[in-house]
């Protein structure tokens, strides 16, 4: 009952926080509201902070609820790497909004694209954070692990159960 | 050109978004199982949607960026400015749905744990409901065993207490003593047949009975009372009861008394035991050891008299020579002559009772002796006016005896007859014999209408020189001397007065002598005795 309590105050919160954004930044105070072309981005940004949280939420409940065996271990760090990728996802998508448009050129050919110097730091963290699948993949690696060690105790579990009962 | 490449950041990219999709749907694959090998469990549904959701997710993702890649590679600008929105779009809307789903998870877990809590519950309690059950089932098993056991039990028990009380009725109602109980009050509450019997009462009357009825004395029912009281039982006491008809018999009683928890007298229960007819055979032994010795002093006085009589006589009759008839000195020796054969009687007689005189044994016939008897005597009796009524029984075996002593009893006892006749001037005398199979025995009876024999005599009867006859008529030795032949007979002689009837069970008043007489074993034979 504490944890629920818990966790509904959370939501809430958050909920809260995330009207008071459009309450105090309106692009528009107009009943029928326009939508320009900076939305997507800041809807794709909101929903990575929606992944990033219910995430960490995630990550705490199997913490929290699930038992301590190796498969929950795996999707807790499935959790922690996609936290990860969401917060690199979300700085890389918001340097590449800051970025002026003539930071790449192609050369010819979209392999030999190049990021145009002299760089600088908003251009590092855009050239590091196009590596993203650095992390997702892994995570994604540790989701099928755990999801193949669980099935792996179950199917274990219901042959002791099954040779248990024949021989009973 | 100054500036970093972006070729590994393609080729991770291209790379990756194929791996992303490859290891997604492997994870979907497993939650797959999870969901087909446990059903009912809520999680690896959960993780499935989660799989779905990060499987369209690596999709719209991956997809969007291989097809970026692949406009961009060839030159296709144009057209990936215009899908990029819809599949950036769509790709955060996969996001949003993603992160929906895995939001959920909290509240599904907790609703999931709600129910498992429930689930867990209900299946204690369906649990205890079996055990339960079971447990029902087997008390009923085992209530329906011990109720089998306890069935046959009770059939094994009641048969057990039938045969038991069968077996108690049986001696209770058979025995030929006396059981009998009574209450506080001394009522016989309960008494067998052999009670009634032996108090002369039929069944119905057995309300009447007390025990202040049916002892005789007072002084015997205190001594009773006394012993139940202090010891709470009696054994052996010798005791007598009164019939109903007032008669008297002796019994030995044993009694207990019954006491409830306060240690009070409730009722009491005993056993009486007849002794009557071992008493009087007591008696009679002790009158026969009495007979015996008489006898016995009876044959040595005999004996020793017999010599001085004979000279005496001898003396007498050799003086009555040297006297003349009519002189008185010849007449005091015909006194002293007849007096001194009178005496040498009366020693024959004595003799005779104590067996000292010999006798010729044969087989004879009672009813040729007892005709024999009644041809000599009848004259005499019928002057009295005393008839004789003979009921002979036809067919009797033989006895084995002298039939000149036996003829001497049997007038002996009619003479007895007529004498206890004579002063009412008339009676009768009934002569029967029949043949006792029970104990083989031929019985001769002589039975008169007289007065009868006083109870308190009839103990002395067949004493030597015991008669109730004034003096001069008889010398007391009729008896003793018939008792004497019939025990050197090998018989019994008994006498009853006054006689129940055999025919009707009345009492009549006179006097009834029975001889018992074996039957001849060899109906040939003729034994001599020796003669003293």
């Amino acid at each position: 009952m504490k944890i629920s309590l818990h966790t509904n105050r959370s939501v809430a919160g958050f909920f809260f926080c995330l009207v008071l954004v459009f309450l105090f930044l309106p692009d528009s105070a107009w009943a029928l509201q326009s939508h320009g072309p900076p939305e997507g981005i800041y809807t794709h940004q909101m929903a990575h902070i929606f992944f990033f949280v219910s995430l960490l939420y995630l990550y705490r409940d199997l913490g929290h609820s699930s038992s301590k065996e190796q498969g929950w271990r795996y999707l807790r760090w499935f959790c922690l790497l996609m936290v990860s990728w969401n917060i690199v996802a979300f700085i890389g998508h918001a340097v590449t909004f800051l970025l002026a448009s003539e930071y790449i050129a192609d050369a010819g050919s979209f392999f030999h694209s190049r990021l145009l110097g002299p760089m600088n730091r908003t251009k590092f963290l855009f050239y590091v954070t196009r590596f993203d699948h650095l992390l997702v993949v892994p995570a994604l690696y540790f989701l099928y692990l755990g999801l193949r060690s669980l099935h792996g105790q179950v199917k274990e579990a219901r042959e002791v159960l099954e040779n248990r009962e024949s021989s009973a | 050109m100054s500036g970093l490449p972006l070729l590994p950041s393609i080729l991770v990219d291209m790379i990756g978004s194929v791996a992303d999709i490859f290891f997604a749907f492997l994870a979907m694959r497993y939650a797959y199982k999870l969901t087909r090998k446990q059903p009912e469990n809520f999680l690896w549904g959960y993780l499935f949607y989660i799989c779905i959701a990060i499987s369209a997710f690596s999709i719209s993702r991956a997809a969007g960026h291989l097809v970026k890649h692949f406009f961009l590679l060839s030159g296709n600008f144009d057209i990936w400015h215009t899908i990029s929105p819809y599949t950036g779009g769509f790709n955060t809307l996969m996001l949003i749905s993603v992160s929906a789903v895995t939001l959920f998870y909290h509240k599904g877990v907790q609703t999931h744990q709600i129910m498992e809590q429930k689930a867990t519950k209900l299946a204690d309690a369906n649990r205890r409901l079996e055990e339960a059950a079971l447990e029902m089932k087997e008390l009923n098993f085992h209530l329906e065993e011990m109720n089998t056991h306890l069935e046959e039990k009770v059939r094994e028990r009641t048969a057990e207490l039938s045969r038991s009380e069968e077996k108690f009725r049986h001696l209770y109602s058979a025995s030929k003593d006396m059981v009998y109980f009574c209450n506080t009050e001394q009522d016989i509450t309960d008494i067998n047949e052999s009670g009634f019997e032996m108090l002369g009462y039929q069944p119905k009357e057995h309300s009447r009975l007390n025990l202040h009825d049916m002892f005789n004395t007072e002084g015997e029912l205190d001594t009773f009372f006394a012993a139940m009281q202090l010891d709470g039982y009696i054994k052996d006491f010798e005791a007598e009861f009164r019939r109903k008809d007032g008669s008297v018999i002796n019994v030995l009683l044993s009694a207990t008394a019954i006491k409830d928890e306060q240690g009070n007298i409730v009722s009491c229960e005993g056993i009486a035991k007849d002794l009557t007819k071992v008493k009087t055979m007591m008696e009679q032994l002790a009158a026969s050891e009495k007979m015996a010795s008489v006898g016995q002093m009876a044959a040595g006085v005999a004996h020793e008299i017999n010599t001085p009589l004979g000279i005496i006589l001898g003396y007498a009759q050799l003086m009555m020579d040297d006297f003349e008839k009519d002189s008185e000195p010849y007449q005091n020796l015909q006194v002293i002559e007849r007096q001194t054969k009178a005496s040498r009687k009366i020693v024959a007689d004595l003799l005779k009772f104590s067996r000292q005189t010999g006798s010729a044994r044969e087989n004879l016939s009672i009813n040729e002796v007892l005709s024999d008897v009644v041809a000599v005597t009848e004259h005499n009796l019928s002057l009295d006016h005393i008839q004789v009524h003979l009921d002979l029984t036809d067919d009797l075996p033989p006895v084995v005896g002298d039939a000149e002593k036996l003829r001497q009893v049997f007038v002996n006892l009619i003479n007895n007859a007529h004498h206890a006749m004579q002063k009412q001037g008339s009676g009768e005398i009934f002569i029967r014999t029949w043949f006792d199979s029970d104990t083989r025995q031929v019985v001769a009876q002589v039975r008169d209408t007289g007065h009868g024999i006083p109870e308190e005599v009839q103990a002395r009867i067949f004493d030597p020189f015991f008669t109730t006859k004034p003096v001069g008529k008889g010398t007391g030795l009729g008896l003793s001397v018939s008792y004497g032949i019939i025990k050197d007979h090998g018989g019994i002689i008994e006498l009853e007065s006054p006689v129940t009837d055999h025919k009707t069970g009345k009492i009549i008043p006179g006097t009834a002598f029975r001889i018992r007489l074996s039957e001849a074993k060899d109906p040939e034979a003729v034994l001599e005795s020796p003669c003293v």
